[in-house]
C-alpha cells in the first residue's frame, strides 16, 4: 500500500464508513440490500425501524467536495418540497462523514427505461408530463430550479403514467446562486438542457426546466429525442441552433394544441416559454378534451382523489393548479352538471391556514362583480379542512399573455385594466385590500357571446380594513409582522415596509405597475433579484412610459406615474378616481356610464337577470314592495334596500338603458353586498362613485353622499389642491 | 507498517493488549512502563519525525537526532506519566511536550549528541522520510495539521496492515482485497459491479464481503484507539476525529 494523502486519507476514512448489508444507519435504517448504484452514490433498501416500512437509502460514494455538495443540496431540495409528484423525503443525516438520504421506496420504473421501449400513447404522455409540471409548479415556487429534468430523472410508479414522481434533486438551485461546479461551465444532461444551461452566462431560470419538460414530452410522443446528434457537441448545437422536427412528423394523431405547446416550451428565448402552471393547465385542457381523467386515484393531496365527493355534490375530477397554502380542483356539481373549481387546503393545514383561507372566502363571497372570481360554496371536508368551491374559469391569465404577446396594445391594456379597477373598487367598497394584485392573477377569460372579460383572481392575503375589523371583530393581522406578502415586483413602498399598512392605495399602485408592463412590456422596477427591486420600489424612479412608447397617448403616462408615487398620499386616493382618469385611454366600450359596473356588468348573465327582474318590477311600481319584502328577511339586506329605494324611487322608468344600468348596477349588488358585512353601514363607495362621477349619475338622480366616501374624500389629492 | 519499526536487540516486543498505554506510562511496574513505551512510541515515532521535519523545519539528520532524543527523555523522565485527561488528549498533551523539548534543544543544540542517549529506538527513518517526500511539501495553512495529520495516517495505514493480516488468517483474503481495491487504490471508485465483475462473484457477494470487511476495520481502528486513550470520553473523542463516528 501507498503512503495516503490527503484524497487517500479520506477515501479510506470515507469507505469504512459506508455503509452495507448488516449495518444499520443512524440507529434506525436496516440496510438488506443493494438497490442500485452509480459512481456518486448507492442506494440501499433498508427498513426504517421506527415504521418497520421499507425506505430506498441514498448513501453518497464520491468523497469529493463537489459530490458532497450536490447530495446536500438535494436533501436540502427534498425537505422543503412536499407533492405527490415529488419523491419523499424521509430523514438525512450523516454516518461519519459519509452523507445519507432516507426517501419512500418506489417500485416501478424510470421513465427512461420505458421509453427505452418506444414511444408512449399520447394520453401517458400528457399524463406524465402534466404531473412532472405540477411537481414543478412547487419547486419553481419554492425558488429552486432542478437543473436535471431528463427521463431517468423521472419514476413511473408501478409503471402508472398517472403516479408520475420526479427523482434526483442533486443540480437543483436557486437561480440567484452560484453553480454546483464552477461559473461558466454548463450543468445538466446535455439532450435536455436549455439553451442558456449550455451558455452558461446567466442564472439559470425556471424555464429551463420547462425547456426540459419540453423534451421529454417531445421524446414521450414521438418516441425519439427532440434534438440528437453523434456527438454531445452536435446535440448542443443542435439545441442552440435548430428547432426540433415537428413531433406530429413522427406521431400523426398529436392534436395541434399538443404540438403548439411543445414548440413554446421548447422555444429558444426562456421569456416566450409558458410557467410550468400554464404547461400543466393546458395539457388539462387537452386531458378534458380528450375526455380523460386527468389524476391518478389518490395522488390529489388534501385528502382527497379523483372521484372523492365533496360535500355530497362536488365530484372531484382533477388538479387545476397549486398555490402556496392550497390546491385547487376541477370538480362537478353531481345535481347540476356544472364544472366547478375547489380550492383546498395542501396537507395539513393549520389553524392560522385555516383561519386566512376561511377569511378568503368569506371575504371573496362578498363581491359579485363580474371581474372577480366568484366563489359559489365554502365547506369543509371530512378532515375539518376548508374548500372554497368557485366557478371554473377557463383562458389565461395576463402574465402569460403578457409572454406570448410582449406587450399590449394601448386601448386593450387600458380596458383590462379599467376591468380589474371594478372589481378592486367593489372589494374595497366592502373593506377588503387584495394586496396581490399581479398578472397573474388577473385572469382573462371569454363571455358566452366572445367578448374577453377580466377575472381577479386569489383574494388569498387579502387583508380587511381596520374599518371592517372594527365592525366585525375578526382580527386581521394574519401575516404578522414579519413576514412580506405578496409579489415584491408588484409591492407597493408601503407594503415592502409594513404589511400591516396597506390600504387600498397599495392595490392602486399594484394596478399601476401592472397597466405599466401591460403597455411597456417591461417592469418599471427591474432588478436582478428582489431585493435589488424592492430598493428601486422604494427610491427608483421608473422610466417615463412615452420613452418606451412612442404611440403613447399624451397624458397616460402621468395617470400610470401618479399610480407609482411612493407616498400613497400622492396617488389617486380611491380606485374610482383612477377608473375616471384611466377612462379617456381606453376603447369606445370602456366609456360605458359607470365605472365599477360599466357595459361589462350588463353582459355578466347574472346581472343580466338581476337587471331584467328589477326592471319589471320598477315599471309595476313595485319596488317599495321588493324593500319591504327583503327587509323582512334581513336587517342587513334592509340597510341596503334603503339605500337603493330613493334612487329607484325618483326614477319614473327605465325609460332608457343608461337608467336601467344605473339601477340594476348599484340597487341589488350594494344591497346583498353591504348586507353581509355591516347592516348599519352607509352605502358602499362604488354606490358613491357611480352616483356621483360616472355618466349614469346625469340619468340617475344622485343617491345621498355616504358617510363612508366623505373620509375617502379628504384624502383625495384633488380636493386637497394636490 | 509492522517492520518499520525495530525494537531495540535488548528488548523483545510486547504482545498487543488493549489496555490503554497512556495508563500504563504512570505505572510503578516497570515492566508496564515499557510496554507503555512500545506502544506509545510504535503510534507517535512517525507523527513525532514529521512534526520536527514540517513544523520546526529540521533537516532529516536533525529530525532523526530529536525523534530518539525526544523518546529517550520522555522515557528517562517518565513526562508521559503526568498527562492529565482532564485538560487535553494524549496526543495534544505529546505534542506540546514535543515543541518543549524541540525548543529546549534550540537553545543548545550541542546539548544533544548523536548516540549520547542510553535508549535507542531502531526506527525506520528512511521510510519515513520517503513518506514525507511522497506527500510533498504542506501548504503553510497545513504545516500545524501536520501533527495530527501523520497520526492519523499512521494509525489508519497500521489498521489496513491489520486488517490484512486477520483477512488471511481467516482465509478470508477476498474481503482484504475487495476493500483494498473499494478503499486504498487510486483512481476513481469502483462499482459493485465493477467488482463483482472483476472478482468473478456476485454483486451481493461484493456487498456483504465489504460490509464484513469494513466492520473488521473499523473494529481494528477502535481497538488501536483503546491502547492509545486513557479515559472513555477522551477515546470517543478521538474516535469521532479517526473515523466521524461514535464508537
Amino acid at each position: 500500500m501507498s503512503s495516503l494523502d490527503a484524497r487517500g486519507l479520506d477515501r479510506l476514512r470515507a469507505s469504512a464508513n459506508e455503509p452495507g448489508p448488516g449495518d444499520t444507519v443512524d440507529d434506525r435504517f436496516e440496510i438488506e440490500e443493494l438497490i442500485g448504484e452509480g459512481g456518486m452514490g448507492v442506494v440501499w433498501k433498508a427498513r426504517d425501524r421506527s415504521t418497520s416500512q421499507l425506505v430506498a437509502l441514498k448513501v453518497l460514494r464520491d468523497a469529493s467536495e463537489s459530490a458532497r455538495e450536490r447530495f446536500v443540496r438535494e436533501a436540502l431540495a427534498l425537505q422543503q418540497l412536499s407533492h405527490p409528484a415529488i419523491v419523499r423525503i424521509i430523514a438525512a443525516g450523516t454516518r461519519g462523514s459519509v452523507p445519507f438520504i432516507a426517501m419512500e421506496l418506489l417500485d416501478g420504473a424510470t421513465l427512461a427505461a420505458t421509453l427505452a421501449r418506444g414511444a408512449l400513447p399520447i394520453a401517458d404522455a400528457i399524463a406524465i408530463v402534466r404531473r412532472i409540471a405540477e411537481a414543478l409548479v412547487v419547486v419553481h415556487g419554492a425558488g429552486l430550479v432542478h437543473r436535471d429534468l431528463k427521463p431517468s430523472n423521472v419514476f413511473l410508479v408501478k409503471g402508472d403514467p398517472l403516479d408520475a414522481r420526479l427523482l434526483d434533486f442533486g443540480l437543483s438551485r436557486r437561480p440567484e446562486e452560484l453553480p454546483v461546479t464552477r461559473t461558466g461551465q454548463a450543468v445538466g444532461t446535455p439532450g435536455y438542457m436549455a439553451p442558456e444551461q449550455i451558455r452558461a452566462n446567466a442564472p439559470v431560470e425556471p424555464a429551463a426546466d420547462i425547456f426540459s419538460l419540453g423534451c421529454i414530452l417531445f421524446e414521450c410522443v414521438a418516441g425519439r429525442a427532440a434534438f440528437s446528434g453523434d456527438s454531445t457537441q452536435a446535440v448542443l448545437s443542435r439545441i442552440l441552433l435548430e428547432e426540433p422536427a415537428p413531433v406530429r412528423d413522427a406521431c400523426a394523431q398529436a392534436p395541434a394544441a399538443l404540438e403548439e405547446l411543445i414548440a413554446r416550451m421548447l422555444h429558444k428565448s426562456e421569456a416566450q416559454r409558458p410557467s410550468a402552471d400554464q404547461v400543466q393547465r393546458d395539457l388539462a385542457s387537452l386531458q378534458a378534451l380528450a375526455g380523460e381523467a386527468p389524476r391518478p386515484a389518490d395522488a390529489l393531496g388534501a385528502g382527497i382523489s379523483v372521484g372523492s365527493i365533496l360535500a355530497g355534490r362536488y365530484k372531484v375530477e382533477g388538479m387545476l393548479g397549486q398555490g402556496g397554502m392550497g390546491i385547487v380542483v376541477v370538480a362537478r356539481h353531481l345535481e347540476l352538471g356544472k364544472r366547478v373549481a375547489i380550492k383546498l387546503l395542501r396537507g395539513a393545514g393549520n389553524e392560522a391556514d385555516e383561519t386566512r383561507f376561511l377569511r378568503e372566502a368569506r371575504a371573496a363571497s362578498r363581491l359579485e362583480s363580474e371581474h372577480v372570481a366568484r366563489v359559489l360554496d365554502v365547506g369543509r371536508l371530512d378532515s375539518g379542512a376548508p374548500f372554497m368551491v368557485m366557478e371554473h374559469l377557463t383562458g389565461e391569465d395576463l402574465s402569460r399573455k403578457l409572454k406570448s404577446a410582449g406587450r399590449l396594445g394601448i386601448q386593450e391594456a387600458v380596458d383590462l385594466v379599467l376591468q380589474a379597477c371594478s372589481a378592486l373598487e367593489e372589494a374595497h367598497g366592502l373593506g377588503i385590500i387584495h394586496r396581490d394584485i399581479k398578472p397573474s392573477n388577473l385572469f382573462l377569460c371569454t363571455r358566452r357571446d366572445g367578448t374577453p372579460t377580466l377575472k381577479v383572481l386569489d383574494f388569498g392575503i387579502s387583508k380587511l380594513t381596520r374599518a371592517l375589523e372594527d365592525l366585525t371583530g375578526e382580527s386581521t393581522s394574519m401575516t404578522g409582522t414579519a413576514s412580506v406578502m405578496g409579489s415584491a415586483w408588484y409591492m407597493s413602498p408601503e407594503q415592502l415596509q409594513d404589511t400591516r399598512r396597506v390600504d387600498v392605495r397599495t392595490d392602486i399602485w399594484s394596478l399601476g405597475v401592472v397597466l405599466y408592463e401591460l403597455v411597456s412590456g417591461s417592469s418599471p422596477f427591474q432588478g436582478d433579484n428582489a431585493a435589488a427591486v424592492g430598493a428601486r420600489i422604494a427610491a427608483g424612479r421608473p422610466r417615463k412610459l412615452s420613452e418606451l412608447r412612442d404611440d403613447l397617448p399624451s397624458g397616460l403616462d402621468n395617470v400610470v406615474m401618479r399610480c407609482l408615487e411612493k407616498s400613497p398620499d400622492d396617488r389617486f386616493s380611491e380606485i374610482g378616481s383612477l377608473s375616471r382618469a384611466l377612462r379617456p385611454f381606453g376603447s369606445a366600450a370602456s366609456q360605458a356610464p359607470t365605472v365599477g359596473q360599466a357595459a361589462s356588468d350588463i353582459k355578466g348573465p347574472s346581472q343580466s337577470r338581476t337587471w331584467w327582474w328589477f326592471a319589471a318590477l320598477v315599471g309595476l311600481g313595485m319596488v317599495a314592495l321588493v324593500a319591504v319584502k327583503l327587509s323582512a328577511g334581513s336587517q342587513a339586506v334592509q340597510g341596503a334596500a334603503t339605500v337603493a329605494t330613493p334612487a329607484a324611487a325618483s326614477m319614473p322608468e327605465p325609460a332608457s338603458p343608461e337608467a336601467a344600468v344605473a339601477l340594476s348596477a348599484s340597487a341589488p349588488p350594494a344591497a346583498s353586498a353591504s348586507a353581509s358585512v355591516a347592516p348599519a353601514a352607509a352605502p358602499t363607495p362604488r354606490l358613491a362613485s357611480t352616483a356621483k362621477t360616472g355618466p349614469a349619475s346625469s340619468a340617475a338622480p344622485a343617491a345621498p353622499p355616504p358617510k363612508g366616501k366623505r373620509e375617502l374624500d379628504l384624502q383625495d389629492p384633488a380636493l386637497l389642491g394636490r | 507498517m509492522a517492520d518499520d519499526f525495530v525494537p531495540s536487540a535488548a528488548g523483545a516486543r510486547f504482545p498487543p493488549t488493549r489496555q490503554s498505554a497512556v495508563l500504563g506510562a504512570g505505572s510503578e511496574d516497570p515492566a508496564a512502563r515499557a510496554r507503555s513505551m512500545d506502544v506509545l512510541v510504535r503510534a507517535y515515532w512517525k507523527p513525532v519525525y514529521a512534526h520536527v521535519r514540517r513544523r520546526w523545519n529540521r533537516s532529516p539528520e536533525q529530525a532523526q537526532d530529536l525523534t530518539q532524543g525526544f523518546f529517550a527523555r520522555a522515557f528517562e523522565k517518565q513526562f508521559f506519566a503526568t498527562y492529565d485527561p482532564g485538560k487535553a488528549l494524549f496526543r495534544t498533551f505529546l505534542k506540546t511536550c514535543l515543541d518543549r523539548f524541540v525548543m529546549e534543544q534550540s537553545r543548545d543544540e550541542h546539548r544533544l549528541k548523536r548516540g549520547g542517549s542510553a535508549l535507542r529506538l531502531h526506527l525506520d527513518f528512511d521510510a519515513a522520510e520517503g513518506e514525507l517526500q511522497r506527500l510533498g511539501m504542506p501548504a503553510d495553512t497545513e504545516v500545524d495539521r501536520c501533527f495530527d495529520d501523520a497520526w492519523m495516517r499512521h494509525l489508519l495505514s497500521s489498521a489496513v496492515e491489520r486488517l490484512r493480516v486477520q483477512c488471511e488468517a481467516k482465509d478470508k483474503k477476498v474481503w482484504f482485497d475487495l476493500f483494498e481495491r473499494y478503499s486504498l487504490d487510486e483512481g476513481s471508485k469502483p462499482t459493485y459491479a465493477e467488482l463483482a465483475a472483476s472478482f468473478g462473484i456476485s454483486a451481493a457477494q461484493v456487498t456483504n464481503h465489504l460490509a464484513a470487511a469494513r466492520r473488521e476495520f473499523r473494529a481494528i481502528v477502535l481497538d488501536e484507539l483503546r491502547e492509545l486513550t486513557s479515559t472513555e470520553e477522551e477515546f470517543r473523542s478521538e474516535a469521532r476525529a479517526l473515523l466521524g463516528v461514535e464508537p
